[in-house]
């Protein structure tokens, strides 16, 4: 357990119980930086049978630069995107979208930090950019008005915020309009790992998938108020994960591993009901958090914007179709097959991200 | 040294973003239809081999897959110029009559409707 210590302007130190004696007052004393520390004025709690001063501490921690809001143990993560228009492969034939991305891929990298760590993040908007782009982290809790804003292309933009609660989130731009920056492929996923590992089972393959719905003229902005979707994709793909489908490839597993699937809805409007055919979900878990747990579970509702964590374990060597289970887009692109068999390879999280095409034999 | 490396990498996304032309939807290879095939029957693993090789030189076909999902032949063929009548005919007469192995298209629940994805749009 930590003890959390509140400094005068605002600042948290987490410090673990087990470096602070029985019976000692818990001392925070500011005099490293009076410029952060509020002209350097000490602050004192009480801690019932202990007596500690922490001194040493922070000094080791702001030597270490370490931020003073994360716990001890945490990590803090330098991460840039820079905001890419380009094209990308959105189907196995080799067809090509006019999107708006994190990085030059839909979705954008995938992010993955622990609870509790820091993430100084930056964005980019390279001069050649003709739109205004912003990035907007479902996974801080921070000023709206301040981070989220939108910048002009040759513009750059960076705030830093604590992952302080574990679960897989989506990002995605927030500029305006935002449905249009969202349908054009400017979101992705971030993971926050819970602190304590064993809060959930150990999974032994982990797959990422952005749902996502795909409108083939990307400047009709109407049509993405008025939900005219042509297509749902997996990862930026119409049927990316599809074997019979041209160009379509598939996810891997072998029997009796654990898959955990980290299942992002972006949207921008349609809701997703997720379902494994010939399988039950073993466990999902709301927006990922290990405690938000339930079991046995056919399909789950994830909302546009919204997240959930998917483990299934599966006995049998076969064929999996993952899918929404609302029809109409299952089968215009929203199907990920996973194929469990002996011979199944280590994958990355987001496989076929970006969509390269194999060349004719 | 990460710092270069991740400025040398937004400048390269960035010189690609640029001289990429932009347009909504475009091809940017040859049409291809896939034709997914199963192979049911005790000597289908004898069978496999003589049937990728006919079908690998039958004209239009693009490429075949045997191995990513067991059972299975995936074929992807030019659009047009090979049909899946055709791809089915090929498939069955390579089998050695002497063989028990079956061949029949693949049709599921994940089975796609057959459109481009131009012609997909909701009305």
């Amino acid at each position: 357990m930590f003890q959390v210590v509140e400094m005068a302007y605002g600042a948290i130190v987490h410090v673990h119980e087990s470096a602070i004696p029985k019976g000692s007052d818990l001392r925070v004393e500011a005099l490293a930086a009076p410029s952060v520390f509020n002209e350097g004025r000490i602050e004192t709690m009480r801690a019932p049978e202990r007596r500690f001063d922490i001194f040493a501490i922070l000094t080791g921690l702001l030597a270490g630069g370490i931020a003073l809001s994360s716990p001890s143990w945490a990590k803090t993560h330098d991460v840039a995107m820079t905001a890419v228009e380009t094209n990308v492969v959105i189907e196995g034939g080799g067809e090509t979208y006019a999107a708006w991305t994190f990085n030059g891929t839909i979705p954008g990298p995938v992010v993955r930090v622990t609870e509790g760590d820091t993430i100084n993040f930056t964005l980019t908007n390279p001069a050649t950019n003709k739109n205004p782009h912003a990035m907007d982290f479902h996974a801080a809790e921070i000023d709206f008005l301040k981070n989220y804003r939108a910048i002009n292309a040759g513009e750059t933009i960076s705030f830093s915020f604590v992952a302080k609660k574990p679960g897989i989130f989506f990002y995605h731009c927030g500029a305006p309009p935002m449905i249009q920056h969202v349908a054009r492929g400017m979101f992705g996923a971030i993971i926050v790992d819970p602190k304590n590992a064993k809060a959930w089972p150990k999974a032994d393959r982990e797959y990422v998938l952005v749902q996502s719905e795909f409108f083939k003229n990307p400047d009709d902005v109407q049509a993405m108020f008025d939900r005219k979707y042509d297509n749902v994709l997996f990862n930026g793909g119409i049927f990316k994960y599809h074997p019979f489908v041209t160009g379509g490839g598939k996810l891997d597993a072998k029997p009796g591993e654990r898959v955990r699937i980290f299942f992002v809805n972006a949207g921008p409007n349609e809701f997703s009901s997720f379902h494994p055919i010939g399988e039950i979900w073993d466990n999902v878990y709301e927006s990922g958090n290990p405690t938000n747990k339930l079991n046995g579970v056919q399909t789950y509702v994830v909302g546009p914007g919204s997240a959930a964590t998917f483990d299934v374990v599966v006995e049998s060597a076969g064929a999996y179709p993952l899918v929404t289970h609302s029809l109409t887009g299952a089968l215009r692109g929203a199907i990920a097959v996973l194929l469990v068999g002996p011979d199944a390879k280590p994958a990355p999280l987001m496989p076929m991200v970006p969509w390269v095409l194999p060349a004719k034999q | 040294m990460l710092n270069v490396i991740l400025k040398a990498s937004t400048a390269l996304i960035i010189v690609c973003a640029t001289t990429l032309p932009f347009h909504s939807l475009a091809s940017t290879a040859v049409p291809k239809e896939r034709i997914a095939l199963i192979l049911t029957g005790s000597h289908c693993q004898e069978a496999q081999q003589s049937v990728e090789s006919a079908l690998r030189q039958t004209n239009g076909v693009f490429s075949v897959d045997g191995l990513s999902v067991p059972g299975h032949l995936l074929i992807d063929v030019e659009g047009g110029k090979a049909s899946t009548n055709e791809i089915l005919r090929v498939a069955e007469t390579s089998i050695n009559i002497s063989l028990s192995c079956q061949v029949e298209m693949m049709q599921s629940c994940i089975t796609t409707p057959r459109r481009s994805v131009t012609d997909a749009r909701v009305k």
